[in-house]
């Protein structure tokens, strides 16, 4: 019971994240094929006077915010043993590989180095706090 | 937990955030303008302005995805006008009054991190001209103070518009 509510916090998590990076969105780069879609009132963007804050939430906080998200639900189902290493690993790669599919224009969006950084960060504390790839007996047969 | 049960959860996850990625992507629907059918005016000369001020609204867009735009938009109307007072100091951003000048700007990229600009000048809603410059510009400090320059050439000397053919 104890651990369904601890992975039930990581789901938590991983859409907190995700309402996070839409508010972000919203409220500093509306100009998303979601909100197209969605009947919200008049886009309104708001300004930032700092241009590196600016930047950093138009460009990457959300973006660090789906990332986030997808490691949260990794580490959940591989908690829950939903999932094994070659799915994990294939998972946190996925943000890596949908940046190289904006590079090579596979994908709508803009393929930013930086992004691949931040990306490279949020792995690294996620491996080392949450453990995510490590061998389990299954994976061992 | 079987290997192929695994595999689908992991799929799933991947659809459903690539999905979210897909959505996230930047719409270029405001900045997007249809073509409308050209109407052809007769051709008509127009002396340079000589006047001072001459007042100015920058409008930018891009015709590419710009990843920053919205910063874009904050800071190059000052860039632009810093370059346009480095040549004539007759220029003034119109604030609160009505422009002599609206400057469209529209930046292009050839795909390949090479920038352009086409530029779209309102002269009081009659007399408009369009200055392109090729995807030929890797920064865009160096894009800015051609466009200036080719615009301040046009405001001082003079330009047609309409069917000169």
């Amino acid at each position: 019971m104890r651990s369904f509510s601890r992975h039930r916090k990581l789901f938590l998590l991983a859409l907190l994240s995700l309402l996070l990076g839409c508010v972000n969105y919203y409220l500093f780069e509306p100009r998303i094929y979601l909100f197209t879609l969605l009947p919200l009132p008049p886009e309104k963007t708001y300004h930032i006077a700092d241009p590196f804050i600016r930047r950093f939430m138009t460009g990457y906080f959300s973006d660090i915010c789906w990332c986030c998200a997808l490691y949260f639900v990794t580490v959940a189902l591989s908690r829950l043993n939903y999932l094994h290493n070659t799915g994990k690993v294939i998972i946190l790669l996925l943000p890596f590989m949908v940046e190289v599919a904006q590079y090579f224009h596979l994908m709508p969006g803009i393929f930013d180095w930086f992004d691949l950084l931040a990306y490279g960060i949020v792995l690294i504390v996620f491996v080392k706090i949450f453990h995510v790839v490590k061998s389990t007996d299954h994976d061992k047969k | 937990m079987t290997r192929s049960r695994s595999h689908f959860v992991a799929l799933t996850v991947i659809v459903l955030f690539v999905a979210m990625a897909l959505a996230c992507a930047t719409s270029n629907r405001s900045y997007h303008r249809k073509p409308s059918k050209p109407i052809v005016y007769p051709c008509v000369q127009h002396a340079g302005l000589t006047y001072s001020p001459i007042l100015l609204k920058i409008n930018i867009s891009a015709s590419y995805n710009m990843k920053d735009l919205s910063t874009v938009r904050q800071n190059d109307p000052s860039i632009i006008m810093e370059e346009l007072l480095k040549l004539n100091s007759s220029y003034k951003l119109a604030d609160g009054v009505t422009p002599n000048l609206v400057l469209n700007v529209n930046y292009t990229n050839d795909g390949y991190d090479h920038y352009g600009v086409s530029l779209y000048v309102n002269w009081q809603g009659q007399a408009n001209f369009t200055i392109t410059l090729a995807n030929n510009y890797v920064t865009g400090h160096q894009l800015i103070s051609d466009m200036a320059a080719e615009l301040n050439r046009w405001v001082v000397n003079g330009w047609h518009s309409g069917n000169c053919n």
